[in-house]
């Protein structure tokens, strides 16, 4: 009886160069996709954390300048400032710096800062969505490349069956079960891909969300120091 | 220090996570393969498939005699065991017919004793004579006949299974009626001696031996043997 089971791994060995080509995409694309799924997934816990906790900080009432300068503090220490803190410290940067020359109107000091902090959000969001459309690519394609391999190995095993004098089921059995491995791993990367990148599009798009509404609070907050000191220096 | 550990988690646990995974997707796959397999093959046995008789008695003379450039020598006047086994090795199809010359001369030597003598020297004679073609394909003609009304009365038991052989000895008289049949060799499955003991008993008589000539039936029909096989099942 033994010698009458049909492993999995002798079909993929006996699979024809194409199909086994086809497999080892499958395979990859699979392992590939899963690396960034995980690693996505950890991204956006960071991030989404880093925000939570920011935000907590930002509202906790400490002067603006003291949260810049523990950043500056933690940029020493070998930390990249990620996620919203970037963003606020490229406007609070901008801010301070256009603010000190006097010449400048408060409106102009207000626009470069937010000018600042737009492209800071932008650089946050193309790192939240970099690799989506690779996921992208594998949910819709890998099916594609997977039923390929079938038809193809299906196509070889009814050629053979051509030439065999006794055409039994048993003669296509093998040929189609091992084709049919090709579609049946194009479906399991497909499937983790395609929803994974529906859960991380939205998950991206939830933080640029809270991103923008930080940097239009930010901004605000901004606007009333600035008018607040213009107020001081021209009564002073 | 800390980006260097940072990177490790961003790079180690991702891969980690996807290779743990796929390893535990594949051990799961082929796991779970193995055993339906094996349950599968004992299920689907009822479903018995047609079975094909092979006429030996065709076979043996058709290979001795006919195919010149075979040296098979040998088969003709001694060696019971060397006999018995090329038509069964030879031929790719389940069933055959032996013809009795070997077989008797092996199996029931005190019977045979008075006999014995004079079916070598006939077995020879013929043997020399089949070389002319003539015998070996009426015999064969007959042979395929018997074949296929043993085959056609056949139903194989659900413990049937590939690879098992029940080699039946049957004993015929010159009208053709069935007076012996006997397991020779059992397939070590009862039911299926049984069911092909029961295949020829059903036939009870084939008719065109009765119209062969009397030196071919002693020859190939006096006790000639059956050889049951199910090839074509798929377990």
């Amino acid at each position: 009886m033994v010698n009458e089971e049909l492993g999995i791994l002798e079909l993929v060995i006996g699979a024809s160069i194409t199909v086994q080509f086809v497999m080892l995409i499958l395979l990859l694309a699979s392992v590939s996709s899963w690396y960034l799924i995980v690693q996505r997934l950890m991204l956006y816990r960071r991030m989404s954390d880093e925000l939570s906790g920011f935000e907590e900080h930002f509202w906790s009432g400490v002067d603006l300048a003291q949260i810049y300068r523990e950043g500056n503090q933690a940029q020493a220490d070998g930390a990249t400032p990620i996620g919203v803190e970037s963003i606020f410290r490229a406007g609070f940067k901008e801010f301070s710096r256009l603010s000190q020359q006097s010449d400048i109107e408060a409106d102009a000091v207000l626009e470069g800062a937010r000018r600042a902090m737009r492209v800071a959000t932008l650089r946050e969001s193309d790192r939240l969505e970099a690799h989506l459309p690779f996921l992208a690519s594998v949910g819709s394609t890998s099916p594609y490349i997977g039923l390929f391999g079938t038809v193809w190995g299906i196509m070889h095993s009814f050629r053979g069956l051509a030439n065999a004098t006794q055409a039994t089921l048993a003669t296509v059995a093998p040929g189609i079960s091992e084709a049919l491995i090709a579609t049946a791993m194009g479906l399991f990367a497909a499937i983790p891909a395609v929803l994974a990148y529906n859960r991380f599009a939205a998950r991206s798009d939830n933080l640029i969300n809270r991103y923008d509404t930080f940097v239009d609070e930010f901004s605000g907050i901004l606007q009333r120091q600035t008018y607040a000191q213009r107020a001081r220096r021209n009564a002073g | 220090m800390s980006s260097f550990s940072d990177r490790l988690t961003w790079f180690g646990t991702p891969v980690a996570v996807t290779v743990g995974l796929h390893l535990l997707v594949l051990t799961l796959l082929l796991v779970r393969w193995a055993n339906p397999a094996t349950i599968e093959a004992r299920t689907t046995l009822p479903v018995a498939i047609k079975a094909t008789l092979v006429d030996a008695a065709s076979l043996q003379p058709k290979k001795k005699p006919r195919p010149t450039p075979k040296p098979k020598p040998r088969p003709k006047p001694k060696p019971k065991p060397v006999a018995q086994q090329t038509p069964v090795k030879a031929e790719p199809e389940p069933e055959v017919i032996r013809p009795i010359p070997e077989p008797v001369r092996e199996t029931p030597p005190e019977k045979l004793a008075a006999e014995a003598l004079n079916d070598i020297e006939s077995a020879l004679a013929s043997e020399q004579f089949a070389q002319s073609g003539k015998v070996g394909s009426v015999s064969d003609t007959v042979a395929a006949v018997i074949k296929q009304a043993v085959v056609g009365r056949w139903t194989r038991p659900p413990s049937a299974r590939n690879g098992m052989i029940a080699i039946l000895e049957i004993a015929l008289v010159p009208t053709g009626d069935v007076v012996g049949v006997t397991v020779l060799e059992s397939s070590g499955n009862v039911a299926f001696d049984r069911s092909a003991m029961n295949a020829v008993e059903k036939v009870a008589r084939f008719p065109e031996v009765k119209s062969l000539d009397r030196a071919i039936f002693e020859r190939d029909f006096r006790r000639f043997q059956l050889l049951f096989r199910p090839e074509d099942l798929r377990y």
